[in-house]
């Protein structure tokens, strides 16, 4: 609960006060389902993890601001290599998607050079079903068969097919770790 | 930080509504939108909540099956429904889903709510009913059937907000806290530690957050401790490293009293008497065990005495019955109550119930006996009856008899009173013939003789019948020869 408090405190800390004053009665205010959701998804991912995925709420405890890492699959350019997401919640999570960005980065043509996924379910595909686990796995997936008809890299689409070594070279050359913030 | 809620709080006049309130309060348990009508004025009235119930919130003590968690919300269903391609949701998450999409979260397929939701099946409810929750306020760690929970929530539930005592005020505030009639829990007061002005509803967060005269500065361990609730107490005696304590093993034997901090480091060190206080916490749990065990030893043995009594009784009772047919025949009476009814009183009984068929038995089986009681009675009637009659009639037979004799006797002297008086008639008359004729009196004799001949053998007949009271049948028979020869006379 620490967790929903604090976020009280940043966010919605001046609506709730609203609501004590007993000016909108509504039952239970957007960002609230939101936290709900976010804190069984985060249970759940402590006590069932995926493997080569995991997620947790950024160190300022919003808990609508979580980090996340993917392991790069096997047999892919990207094996053995590690990357942080960034993961942005708005207050109708699950209703509507979470803004993802690579923050480690990345060589792949459907990233772009800031971090910019394009993927579909991520826009309009997205449905409340989804989680923040489904997402991470889908990234992961991403990641060995990209989207190459609709890139946001142009160049990595192109040397995805043509020249895979290369790609490896240049996915090797834009990783680079960076520090947690 | 003082809480915003605070200033209208101060400027509050309850008294302009007060003499309302009896008038409202009849439909007061109702009313959640007139927050001035709740007000309790009965104490057994139960304030009822004012935010529904979250589910979403609940707990559930056991992990709940992934098979009955909505895809949306993931918690277990709340009133679910289920799509036209198979998947089921809460109703309220596939409808807050369909606002910006009008397809189903799981395969897309295109859903139109007002005509394609179908009910779940009940038994999908009944699981969810069962599962076993938490009640989602604070503070509060009862546990239910879900289906019950909402109940207790809404009703019972200490922890639930409802609106504040004092009418004027339409704050919210948790059930235990409006307790006193009247009372706004949302005025101010003075913190008994920083002399700031707090609401009362805030006074324990105010305690534990900012108020900083709250916390007192351990007088062994510098550390800054909360001395709301007697805490400091506890601090010292369970917790503060600087202040002294006794060994963990101090029941084994341990004289080792130090600071706490290095009492524990002797205790992790290996305390001498662990060995000793091990064995004797397992003793205590050994002894434990060994009761619980004997006490259930001993109710399975007064279960097992119950079972064997009622046996026994049975079959005494189907004994009892052989040998009550067998006496009543042979016509002696015996009494077998006693031995059925002395084993049923001291028995004790597992149940009322149990009691109940038990006393039934034997009153059936003392039915029994009293059946053939009266049989055996009435057969001894019949046969002294019998028995009795019997003489009368014999009795009978010999007294008409005995008159049979008498009237013959009578009549044999009246014949001979008869005879003589005809004879000596005839005397006279064969005298007076005589006197006239001499041939008429020598058949008047023969006439005579004749007579006498008749009474000689009658009279024998009377002696052999007087003395034979025994042998009525001879007499009878006598009698009726008797009888025969009179008639004939």
């Amino acid at each position: 609960m620490s967790f929903a408090e604090s976020s009280q405190n940043t966010t919605s800390g001046s609506l709730q006060a609203n609501n004590k004053l007993g000016g909108t009665r509504k039952p239970v205010e957007p960002g609230q389902n939101a936290v709900k959701r976010l804190q069984t998804e985060l249970m759940q991912l402590m006590t069932s993890p995926a493997p080569g995925v995991s997620a947790f709420p950024s160190a300022d405890g919003n808990l609508l601001s979580w980090r996340a890492t993917i392991e790069g699959p096997a047999d892919t350019p990207y094996a053995g290599l590690t990357f942080k997401l960034s993961f942005e919640f708005p207050s109708n999570y699950p209703y509507a998607p979470p803004t993802v960005l690579f923050r480690t980065p990345i060589y792949h043509p459907n990233v772009d050079f800031s971090g910019r996924i394009c993927l579909d379910i991520l826009k309009d595909k997205w449905t409340a079903a989804y989680n923040t686990q489904t997402v991470l796995l889908s990234l992961q997936s991403l990641l060995g068969e990209p989207n190459n008809s609709s890139p946001l890299n142009g160049e990595a689409a192109e040397l995805w097919d043509k020249d895979p070594a290369l790609f490896k070279t240049k996915v090797m050359d834009r990783h680079k770790d960076i520090e947690d913030d | 930080m003082p809480p915003p809620n605070t200033p209208v709080d101060g400027t509050t006049t309850p008294q302009s509504t007060q003499p309302s309130q009896p008038a409202q309060s009849s439909q007061s348990s109702q009313s959640v939108s007139r927050p001035t009508s709740s007000i309790i004025m009965d104490a057994s009235q139960v304030k009822t909540a004012l935010v529904k119930m979250d589910y979403q919130a609940i707990d559930y003590v056991n992990p709940v099956d992934e098979t009955l968690i909505c895809p949306i919300c993931r918690t277990a269903f709340h009133s679910p429904i289920t799509t036209p391609c198979g998947h089921t949701f809460c109703a309220k998450c596939i409808n807050r889903a369909l606002e910006r999409q009008r397809v189903c979260p799981i395969d897309r397929q295109p859903i139109d709510k007002t005509r394609d939701y179908r009910p779940i099946p009940l038994i999908i409810k009944e699981q969810l009913d069962r599962l076993e929750a938490r009640c989602p306020n604070q503070g509060c760690d009862y546990v239910c059937a879900r289906e019950n929970l909402e109940a207790h929530y809404e009703r019972h539930c200490e922890f639930t907000l409802v609106h504040c005592s004092k009418p004027s005020c339409d704050k919210l505030v948790a059930r235990h806290l409006c307790s006193i009639e009247g009372q706004c829990m949302h005025e101010m007061t003075n913190c008994d530690f920083c002399l700031k002005p707090v609401a009362f509803v805030d006074l324990d967060a105010h305690w534990e957050q900012e108020c900083e005269a709250a916390f007192a500065t351990c007088p062994d361990c510098d550390a800054s401790v909360s001395v709301v609730n007697n805490s400091m107490l506890k601090h010292i005696q369970q917790e503060c490293p600087e202040a002294m304590a006794k060994c963990k093993w101090d029941g084994a034997g341990c004289r080792v009293t130090d600071k706490r901090r290095i009492v524990r480091e002797h205790e992790r060190n290996g305390c001498m008497y662990e060995t000793v206080g091990r064995l004797l916490e397992q003793q205590a749990e050994d002894r434990r065990i060994i009761q619980d065990l004997t006490r259930r030893l001993a109710s399975l043995e007064a279960v097992r005495d119950t079972r064997r009594r009622e046996r026994r009784r049975d079959s005494a009772a189907t004994i009892n019955d052989r040998t009550a047919t067998a006496t009543a025949a042979g016509g002696s009476l015996t009494n077998p109550t006693t031995s059925t009814s002395t084993p049923a009183d001291s028995t004790t009984w597992e149940s009322p119930h149990n009691y109940m068929l038990a006393q039934f038995e034997r009153l059936e089986s003392h039915m029994e006996e009293l059946r053939e009681m009266v049989c055996e009675m009435d057969m001894r009637q019949s046969a002294s009856f019998l028995h009795h009659s019997k003489q009368v009639a014999d009795r009978f037979l010999e007294l008409g008899d005995k008159v049979g004799v008498l009237s013959m006797h009578t009549k044999w002297l009246l014949n001979m009173q008869y005879m003589q008086r005809n004879a000596q008639l005839r005397a006279a008359n064969a005298a007076s013939l005589a006197a006239a004729a001499a041939g008429a009196g020598g058949a008047g004799l023969s006439g005579g003789s004749d007579g006498l001949n008749h009474g000689g053998e009658s009279s024998s007949g009377a002696g052999s019948s007087s003395d034979s009271g025994l042998r009525y049948q001879g007499s009878r028979r006598g009698s009726e020869g008797r009888i025969e020869n009179l008639t004939r006379l």
